[in-house]
């Protein structure tokens, strides 16, 4: 419980400790100024990174891709710089056939530069599927509070792999907006337990939807991905509709419900008390997800 | 004849019970009577109390008291720890106060400072717990109180739970006066757990329709420590807990205390201080402090009031915390003063401003807060006589003349140098020397905390020992160097700050042993509330706005 914790470090203390020592190089680092035209128009400060780190590593000798998006610079939001820079990696990982590793901090598109922000994520997502066709793994980390949401929400299930921590949130609408669009009685945004309840990681790996929990820590992340980072697969007509089926059912077992804790019991978990306090594995043990 | 005038009061007391007639059944009264009741037991020129403390609140009969008008109740003149809850400020806009006499307004100091501009506030004086709870002794007794309790049997016998707070020391001086002692309970029960007020003190009894208001007050989110909090609180341990040996103490509710609190399991256990340093502790049960207990750091907690969540653990560590025959924790507000006052060696809290004598405060011109319990803990309470060794070790460094206390409490003072907003703490006058503050409290400065009780300053610049300057001059001295990039930290003189760094007035975080670069929040036992939650082996409950899991 003492020790760094994986969500509270920076993106760039996050690559650090998940990368071998020394083994980083940075593309396009911020000594190149690549900012947002857009944010400067409009007055707002820009990032001499644009809110994302890119570039490649090694982790444990192995070569990747790695990117890691800054939550403190308008939330990670992705611009036309920060999408053409995500897009422009996985492009890299399939040309060069090296997996790649995206560290996610974002709630989707930046509304400032909203359409080339859209354009860059459903660039990205077909350079992802390019990935997947060539069997080159891709992974999404999701472990903030800040999450995947909007276009990255989408963006991170169309990796191979999601590796959540407990901290991690997953969606396509936010609690607030949800809030705002079907009323407090229906979700309560400030109801912290019912949100993470809901899109927080241990639900998402009950639901099958994160493939592994980790500890908060950089050590549990980068033993997780080391070890989703030799296998990947395509996506075929076959794996759609299988995940199609997965989903309704889903929708009949708890489309009715409103009640979280209905959701894990449903999924196996027996001692709601334990499985809340415990963390990464543990939980994954007590909880026995559809197996 | 000195029959008939001993009577009158008591006579005056029947009359008004009479006038409840009907409205009530024995000492029960349903809650839709209240606001009638109310009516008839209080009279003008009453000297009314109601309870409310920063944290337990007898709502439910404030806000009846509060759906009456200035024809039914006028001419009050009001006595109360905490005016925490609209219905306080109700009673002021209802012109229905002639006076009050208060310690503390929280989290309606914005409507406070409104109502003294308005000049509908009329204030005879901010007090603390203490100091008021002494005046209702005194000249402040009040006639009617409005008090708050868990149960109430069918004798009106009251059990008052976590939070007994200052429920006995506005019962007693009421109930031994012959005045109206009207309690709200949560429930109504055959028998109670204990009895903490006996029924013969109690007059009226209502089972109030909601529970009771409790403030979760206490309850610091580890993951709110930053990393600067975690150098001053090793800054502290080093400088302070070990080199005076600290072993009873109080310690404040800010995030900077909590830090020191979770430190004792991991910095604290590498020193080797544990058993040497904060064993006996005057401080509400706080949720920071289960690592410590937990690593057998502390040997008994007691406390001013409850705090919400804490029940299961409190009970279940009566080795540790006051609990009743029941198993349940027991919290004394005027005893846990008193203690905090007489019994501890340190205490340490922050402050929102400092000025360059040492003084605090947390009134500005837009809030008036009030005191609280913190001045009756930070001071020099002359009336001591036992020695230990913080306190004689500290005695000695402030250089005692032949007529002064041989021993000194340690009053530490521990802030950052810029409050949130880069607002700074440090300043050359404080906001409460304001005139039409001033003016209000007829004459008198709220001044949280007096320089000359002040042994300590701390911040992430170092420690100032206030107490072994010399004169105002190098006080004033050895603030400015403490005070970082604030213009009152601006304005110190390298000679004058090198000068008192080599006499050890001024010491630097390496001048205790501490290395900045090390402080880190990956040293605190834990860094979240969940972790606490672990540590207490699941028997800490921590309120719902804490809780994402």
């Amino acid at each position: 419980m003492s020790g760094v914790l994986f969500h509270e470090q920076t993106a760039r203390q996050r690559i650090a400790s998940l990368a071998d020592a020394g083994s980083f190089v940075e593309l396009l680092p911020p000594p190149e100024r690549i900012t947002s035209p857009y944010l400067a128009q409009l007055g707002i400060p820009v990032s001499f990174d644009d809110g994302i780190v890119i570039g490649h590593a090694k982790i444990g000798g192995k070569k990747i891709y790695l990117a890691a998006q800054v939550g403190q610079f308008v939330g990670g939001a992705v611009g036309e710089i920060h999408g053409a820079k995500l897009t422009g990696l996985f492009k890299a990982a399939a040309r060069d056939k090296v997996p790649c590793v995206l560290i996610i901090e974002s709630g989707g598109v930046r509304l400032h530069e909203g359409s080339s922000g859209e354009i860059a994520i459903a660039e990205t997502m077909r350079a992802i599927f390019e990935c997947r066709a060539l069997k080159v793994p891709t992974i999404a980390v999701i472990a903030t509070d800040i999450g995947a949401y909007g276009g990255i929400g989408i963006l991170s299930t169309c990796c191979d792999y999601r590796i959540m921590t407990e901290h991690g949130r997953l969606g396509i609408s936010g609690p607030i907006v949800i809030e705002k669009w079907m009323g407090k009685k229906a979700y309560d945004s400030a109801n912290r337990a019912l949100v993470w309840k809901t899109s927080g990681g241990k639900t998402k790996y009950l639901l099958g939807d994160a493939d592994a929990l980790a500890h908060d820590s950089p050590e549990a992340v980068r033993d997780a991905i080391a070890r989703l980072l030799t296998k990947s697969s395509a996506v075929s007509l076959a794996s759609v509709k299988a995940r199609q089926k997965d989903l309704e059912k889903r929708l009949k077992k708890f489309g009715t419900t409103d009640d979280p804790d209905a959701v894990w019991k449903g999924m196996g978990v027996r001692d709601i008390g334990a499985a809340s306090l415990a963390s990464g594995p543990e939980f994954a043990a007590l909880a026995k997800r559809g197996k | 004849m000195i029959t008939a005038k001993t009577a009158l009061r008591r006579q005056n007391k029947a009359q008004r019970i009479e006038r409840v007639g009907k409205l009530a059944r024995g000492k029960f009264v349903s809650p839709d009577k209240v606001p009638e009741i109310l009516r008839r037991i209080i009279e003008p020129g009453d000297i009314l109390c109601l309870e409310g403390d920063n944290q337990k609140q007898a709502d439910f009969l404030a806000n009846q008291l509060a759906t009456l008008e200035n024809k039914d109740l006028r001419d009050i003149h009001l006595v109360m720890s905490c005016i925490t809850l609209p219905a306080h400020i109700e009673l002021f806009k209802k012109g229905m106060i002639k006076q009050v006499d208060f310690c503390y307004a929280g989290p309606q100091g914005g409507a406070v400072a409104d109502l003294v501009k308005a000049k509908k506030f009329p204030v005879g004086a901010i007090h603390t717990y203490n100091e008021l709870y002494a005046r209702y002794y005194i000249d402040l007794t009040p006639r009617v109180a409005l008090i708050a309790a868990a149960q109430a049997d069918r004798k009106g016998n009251l059990f008052l739970a976590a939070n007994t707070e200052e429920t006995p020391a506005i019962v007693e001086p009421t109930a031994f006066s012959d005045g109206i002692v009207f309690a709200q309970v949560n429930e109504i029960v055959d028998k109670l757990p204990r009895i903490d007020i006996p029924a013969d003190q109690v007059d009226l009894v209502v089972q109030a329709p909601y529970p009771m208001h409790l403030q979760a007050l206490f309850t610091r989110d580890p993951a709110a420590i930053t990393d600067v909090q975690v150098l001053m609180a090793m800054v502290a341990l080093r400088g302070i807990y070990e080199k005076y040996e600290v072993q009873s103490l109080n310690h404040g509710v800010g995030f900077n205390t909590a830090a020191i609190e979770l430190l004792l399991p991991t910095y604290g256990e590498r020193l080797g201080l544990k058993g040497k340093i904060c064993k006996y502790w005057m401080v509400n049960p706080l949720p920071t402090l289960i690592p410590a207990i937990e690593s057998g750091w502390v040997e008994s907690v007691f406390a001013v009031g409850g705090e919400v969540g804490m029940e299961r653990y409190t009970a279940a560590r009566s080795d540790v915390f006051f609990t009743g025959r029941d198993g349940s924790f027991h919290s004394n507000r005027a005893m846990g003063q008193l203690a905090g006052h007489y019994a501890i060696d340190m205490f340490i809290g922050a402050s929102l401003q400092i000025d360059i004598n040492g003084n605090s405060s947390t009134v500005s011109k837009n809030r008036i807060t009030g005191f609280g319990g913190a001045p009756n803990m930070g001071c020099q309470p002359t009336g001591r006589r036992h020695p230990t060794k913080a306190w004689l070790k500290a005695g000695a460094e402030a250089n005692p003349g032949p007529g002064s206390p041989p021993g000194r409490k340690l009053v530490v003072q521990m802030v950052e140098t810029f409050q949130a907003g880069r607002v700074p703490t440090f300043v050359e006058e404080l906001d409460a020397t304001d005139p039409s503050i001033r003016k209000a409290l007829h004459g008198v400065t709220p001044v949280m905390i007096y320089g000359d009780d002040v042994t300590h300053v701390v911040t992430e610049e170092g420690i100032a020992n206030l107490a072994a300057c010399r004169s105002i001059a190098e006080r004033q001295a050895a603030i400015r160097a403490v005070a970082g990039y604030t213009p009152v930290g601006l304005k110190r003189k390298k000679r004058e700050t090198e000068d008192l760094r080599a006499r050890g007035i001024v010491q630097l975080p390496e001048d205790v042993g501490v290395r900045p670069s090390e402080a880190s929040r990956s040293l605190l036992a834990t860094q979240d509330i969940k972790g606490l939650v672990r540590w207490s082996n699941g028997l800490y409950d921590p309120p719902s706005q804490f809780v994402d899991w």
